[in-house]
């Protein structure tokens, strides 16, 4: 099967707000695809409208090549966790499980398999209101993974958790990308992909900012930045600037730089007698990257 | 069509809330049928007028009340909960999660309010005769009775349709509050007219409104006698219960079309 996911001119409008504006994508099977843009980007209408919860005004999306309205037991084509939340309060995780299984005609065995998987064997029989937000991630993996998908599409999957289940989060993910599935996650936090997507789609307002793996995106960002602690701040920042950089100050006796390398401003400052008693060079984090590009775009 | 019946099965068995809707229309038909039953008294005047069939059955209304819960609840629960998007992504045809829930319910309440309906009939005949209803002018009627057994079976039918218009209303508001205040006023507005307006007023409301179920209680030629007065039968009972269940299948169109239009 063609685990693909694509987008071809994607648009959705609500009233006179473009959720998702002219994106084309695809979403490769065998590696984490993160989906980021700031709250509101239109990521989850992107998701939704994969999922044929909404209908777009033009354009359209596909999933193993088809409109998923036209896949036949979708369960097992496409895992989708859109909102843990949505579990109702009082029925217990395994009759959760049970009912999505059954919809799709999947074994029952298949779902206490996956309470083993996900680790809620032992609590499946108590109402998931009475889970914590990481057991109805868990639950929520667990109900994706019901139909055993080749494409996964999860919308913040860790938001609200703590360290520990981001970590448990993370592995699940990377392992089921190793598996050779396609796995589609969103995030608004750039660093909860940091160490776990391999390629990035980035939007903002709904249009697409930026398709390329996390390598590329780091390159992108501009320069390494320098941070010197000086008791001579007003003489360092005259130096800087006739140098040729912009030097921003924190009104105490720190001074952050970029466009230079920390050796040329050692020297710079050196060689006019300026007294430094501290030097942090810093590369641009995946996070920097990241909002250098959609800082134009957060702004409504 | 079979995986989404069995799972919308499974999904309202393990829905507390309908659950207990289901169990106080039970425990209302049963326990107002039995209070009007204990408070009826027959008098000189009218001695053999009275519908001991339909004041057995007179708990119908108000299980009517939680009949609308039932039904409002299988929709909204999934709204309120977002679980509608599980249940659209699983199963893409809305159409057929409708009529999954439409049958499940139907299911679930069905058999439960027959049960209620029978047991209320029985308890109110023998709290009947205690007050005075005995032969010669009230002859004992036995369930079997072919009238009676109507009554109890078309009760049940109508609460069952009540189910319906409810989870048809729900299907289009998604709100339980305001599914549940829609569901109820349409219970009791017509009854509140039958109280206001003038005799050809109240037969058209008793033609027209789901009220018109009720002439599937009626074994004297009189309808609502226990509620307002309402002389004569403006509709006969299997085609009062008609409007019911047309009244159902209106509301679970105008459903299916907010359904199918709105994004999820």
């Amino acid at each position: 099967m063609d685990a693909t996911i694509e987008t071809q001119a994607l648009t959705k409008r609500y009233g006179g707000t473009v959720a998702v504006d002219d994106l084309s994508v695809v979403v490769r099977p065998g590696r984490i695809t993160g989906f980021v843009g700031p709250n509101g980007a239109g990521k989850t209408t992107t998701m939704r409208l994969l999922l044929g919860l909404a209908a777009p005004q033009s354009g359209q999306a596909l999933v193993a090549g088809r409109r998923y309205v036209e896949i036949d037991r979708p369960l097992s084509v496409v895992g989708a966790l859109l909102d843990a939340g949505a579990v109702h309060p009082g029925r217990s995780g395994r009759s959760h499980l049970r009912w999505i299984a059954q919809s799709n005609g999947i074994a029952r065995g298949r779902a206490e398999e996956m309470l083993r998987l996900v680790g809620l064997a032992g609590v499946a029989g108590r109402r998931a209101g009475a889970f914590s937000l990481g057991m109805r991630q868990r639950l929520g993996i667990a109900a994706a993974l019901l139909g055993d998908p080749p494409i996964l599409v999860l919308d913040e999957p860790t938001i609200g958790l703590d360290p520990e289940g981001i970590r448990w989060m993370r592995e699940t993910l990377r392992a089921l990308a190793a598996e050779g599935r396609t796995v589609f996650v969103s995030s608004h936090l750039m660093s909860e992909l940091e160490d776990t997507a391999d390629h990035l789609i980035v939007i903002g307002k709904g249009r697409l900012l930026a398709d390329l793996s996390v390598e590329q995106l780091i390159a992108t960002a501009s320069n390494d930045q320098v941070a010197i602690t000086t008791p001579a701040v007003t003489a360092a920042m005259t130096v800087l600037a006739n140098a040729g950089a912009t030097p921003v100050s924190n009104g105490r006796d720190q001074v952050t730089v970029r466009g230079l390398s920390a050796s040329h401003v050692s020297q710079l400052l050196g060689s006019s007698g300026i007294v430094l008693e501290q030097l942090v060079s810093t590369r641009a984090t995946l996070e920097e990257a990241y909002f250098q590009l959609t800082r134009d775009e957060a702004r409504p | 069509m079979t995986a989404t019946l069995v799972s919308e099965w499974t999904k309202l068995r393990t829905q507390r809330g309908a659950l207990i809707a289901v169990a106080s229309m039970c425990v209302l038909m049963v326990g107002l049928t039995a209070l009007a039953a204990s408070e009826s008294h027959t008098d000189a005047v009218f001695r053999g007028d009275d519908d001991v069939v339909q004041i057995g059955l007179a708990g119908a209304v108000f299980a009517a009340l939680a009949a609308v819960v039932v039904g409002a609840s299988a929709m909204t629960s999934e709204y309120s909960t977002g679980m509608i998007r599980t249940t659209l992504t699983a199963t893409q045809s809305r159409p057929r999660v409708l009529a999954a829930k439409a049958a499940v319910v139907a299911a679930l309440s069905f058999p439960l309010a027959l049960a209620a309906s029978a047991a209320a009939f029985l308890v109110a005949q023998s709290l009947l005769h205690e007050r005075g209803y005995v032969a010669p002018a009230y002859p004992a009627v036995p369930i079997t009775d072919p009238d009676a057994a109507r009554a109890v079976v078309g009760t049940a039918l109508l609460l069952t349709a009540y189910c319906l218009i409810a989870l048809g209303i729900a299907t289009a508001l998604r709100h339980a509050g305001s599914s549940i205040a829609a569901g109820i006023g349409l219970v009791f507005v017509p009854l509140l007219m039958l109280g206001v307006f003038p005799e050809h007023v109240r037969e058209r409301v008793v033609q027209a409104t789901p009220l018109a179920g009720m002439a599937v209680q009626s074994t004297t030629g009189r309808m609502l006698n226990a509620f307002a007065d309402v002389h004569g039968m403006p509709i006969g009972p299997w085609q009062g219960l008609g409007v019911a269940y047309a009244w159902a299948l209106g509301s679970l169109v105008v459903g299916y079309l907010f359904l199918r239009r709105r994004d999820a």
